[in-house]
């Protein structure tokens, strides 16, 4: 496979030089490393160390953890806005929007239902609504009013879009049958995140 | 005594020494561009259809307006205390965001093709990850992939040296001085003319770089995985099947085998797990590599998450080897295309200067005729018919002439496979050989060439490679 030691494009590099990017390529290796080392679980070590990393990882957009799908297929989060029209209708956006094309397209909504479904569930609640406070969730909720004239609040829901178990696909594929995946029994609840008044 | 002293720091004296040795091989010796060339194409052409698809909602995820308004942006940065985020966007205003949209899809375009790379690679990498910090409630596993290795192609500096225009326009320099001078049938000698480029440091570098990167990504990911029972009771790769948003198509219908599935789901998570130690065995590497990337496309078709499995694919190229992808174009020995052109036609002189500067590993071999007797090149040739319009022997015996050997040359030469694909249709054969025979009418010849020395280029003192007819007898 890779080839090496085939001619060359020049004299060796000179000492210095190979000492300077061997430095660098040694402080970038432990920055990448530690970063996936340092995502939970994780030792109060491991994560000493990735925060000495912390401005590097944002400059040069490193420091991800890369722990694609380790648990498997969990539930999609579903994002659903409610949007209140000055008119007294209404209109329900899901995020995902299935008709979303290019796939491209659709994974990128994928991905704004996901960041909103982690923040949500760290971001502090308001004791007497119930509401959580995600600012991500205000910040989606300004965008809607601002692309729906004429809106005059939004409220935002989250819900689980649950799996089939192993079992029932197994039970349903020896049946020769196909599992419809959008019943209602593969949806959570409908969990209230936060209603937004498009003046604010 | 001593030697309970002597000896430990012995071995660890030797230690080092072959540490730095093996350092210095791993890092600094100069390795083939080819696959870093066929990375930054690939992810060259992935970022452009990245982009285009984010032009669809160019205003929604990059605009003050957007889904991560500045407000919130603001106040994560505020709440993390990070000083160090950066994004380019977040100095383009709403009005100017169509304009820096067009700007950095030609920037990708540039990048793509290898036009002026160092520069263009520093500014794909610049537009990448200003993307990913200006709306990161977008980003998923392409946008890490892909940020991944647009840095190293940045930093290194090395993904120019193949495969790209950059270096096609450096051989032509050469190439069009060797046929401006053709004064042999061996005129085509440029500093780089059997296809081959140099080795190259940088170029290493870039490779190690995704290689140890891909190593600690699956490695750990592989790791991670064993925290949870599905991956040990075998049942994740059914999960997958059932993933309602993700999967592009219903393939539930594969639970029938159960025991299979189990074992993909056992089989990836220890290729993932092995991955950073068998990759590094030769025999082993096309097994692994081969494995991963199928890996990778299940993941596309049980997920949809197509653009992520071609940016991790593309990676993985970062194993492959220069010779053995330069032979997916060229054959293992190809057998040259011989192509007669006029010598004195100083338009042919300059096809031919382009067509030897894109030629991926001699797969045409270029013969001025006004050099040479055509008869020695083969005996059904005529030379007038050969001045008349180009000729081209080969495979064997088989002699083509005008559009016909265009299209024969540009199926061998990548640049203008397309030319080569299309060429051949009914339609297009006969509208090209009208073209060719119309622009071969209005050529100029330069009256003065045929009086040139004739006899082998004394700047050039090279031999005559195995594969060119004898050499030519002056007979005009």
């Amino acid at each position: 496979m890779a080839e090496h030691g085939e001619g060359s494009d020049g004299p060796r590099w000179p000492g210095w030089a190979r000492l300077g990017v061997s430095a660098l390529v040694i402080w970038h290796g432990l920055a990448v490393l530690v970063a996936v080392l340092a995502a939970p679980p994780s030792s109060e070590l491991q994560r000493s160390v990735a925060d000495l990393f912390r401005a590097y990882y944002r400059v040069a957009d490193q420091g991800y953890s890369y722990r694609y799908y380790t648990a498997g297929a969990p539930p999609t989060p579903i994002v659903t806005a409610l949007l209140e029209f000055e008119d007294g209708r209404s209109e329900e956006l899901r995020i995902p929007d299935r008709s979303l094309r290019p796939r491209l397209r659709f994974q990128r909504h994928l991905a704004l239902a996901y960041h909103l479904f982690e923040e949500v569930r760290r971001a502090p609640r308001d004791p007497a609504t119930g509401d959580s406070r995600s600012r991500w969730a205000a910040s989606y909720a300004r965008h809607l009013c601002r692309e729906n004239p004429g809106c005059r609040r939004v409220v935002l829901f989250l819900q689980d879009h649950l799996n089939p178990t192993p079992d029932e696909l197994m039970e349903a594929a020896e049946q020769g049958r196909t599992i419809d995946v959008e019943d209602r029994r593969y949806y959570g609840d409908r969990q209230r995140i936060g209603v937004y008044l498009c003046d604010d | 005594m001593r030697r309970l002293i002597t000896g430990p720091a012995a071995y660890f004296a030797s230690l080092g020494r072959a540490t730095a040795r093996g350092w210095d091989a791993f890092l600094f010796r100069p390795a083939d561009p080819t696959p870093v060339g066929l990375i930054r194409l690939a992810l060259g052409l992935l970022l452009l259809w990245d982009f285009a698809i984010l032009g669809l909602d160019l205003h929604a995820f990059l605009g003050s307006g957007g889904w991560a308004d500045p407000e919130a942006l603001a106040f994560f940065r505020d709440l993390e205390r990070d000083r160090w985020s950066w994004s380019l966007w977040s100095f383009v205003p709403d009005p100017l965001l169509v304009p820096a949209y067009v700007g950095c899809l030609v920037v990708l375009l540039l990048f793509t093709v290898g036009l002026w790379s160092r520069t263009t690679a520093v500014l794909a990498w610049l537009i990448v990850v200003s993307t990913v910090r200006r709306a990161p409630v977008m980003v998923f596993g392409f946008d890490q992939a892909a940020s991944m290795v647009a840095l190293y192609l940045a930093v290194t500096g090395a993904s120019g040296r193949a495969v790209s225009l950059d270096r096609f326009f450096g051989r032509l320099k050469g190439t069009k001085e060797a046929v401006d001078r053709g004064r042999s049938a061996t005129p085509l000698e440029g500093p780089e003319g059997d296809g081959r480029p140099r080795g190259s440091i940088a170029a290493n570098l870039c490779l190690r770089l995704i290689q140890v990167h891909l190593c600690i990504i699956y490695g750990l990911a592989g790791l991670a995985k064993l925290q949870h029972p599905i991956w040990w009771e075998g049942y994740a790769f059914m999960s997958l099947l059932g993933y309602a948003e993700f999967r592009p198509v219903d393939l539930t219908w594969l639970a029938r085998w159960p025991m299979l599935l189990m074992l993909f789901s056992h089989g990836a998570l220890w290729l993932e797990i092995l991955y950073p130690v068998l990759v590094w065995v030769g025999r082993l590497r096309p097994l692994v590599i081969s494995l991963t990337i199928a890996l990778h496309l299940g993941i596309a078709v049980t997920m949809g998450l197509y653009e992520f499995a071609l940016a991790m694919i593309v990676a993985n190229l970062a194993f492959a080897s220069g010779p053995w992808l330069r032979s997916l174009v060229t054959g293992k020995d190809p057998e040259p295309l011989k192509v007669l052109y006029d010598g004195a036609c100083g338009m042919c002189r300059a096809s031919v200067a382009m067509g030897s500067a894109a030629d991926p590993g001699r797969m045409v071999d270029w013969i001025d005729v006004t050099t040479m007797d055509v008869k020695t090149v083969h005996p059904g040739l005529d030379e007038r018919a050969s001045l008349e319009s180009v000729h081209s022997v080969g495979p064997g015996d088989r002699i083509r002439s005008g559009f016909e050997t265009v299209v024969a040359v540009a199926r061998r030469v990548p640049l203008v496979w397309p030319l080569g694909l299309l060429g051949g249709l009914p339609g297009v054969s006969s509208v090209g050989q009208a073209l060719y025979e119309m622009v071969s009418a209005r050529r100029r010849r330069d009256p003065a060439w045929d009086k040139r020395p004739k006899g082998p280029d004394p700047q050039k003192g090279t031999t005559r490679p195995p594969n060119r007819p004898e050499k030519p007898r002056a007979r005009r």
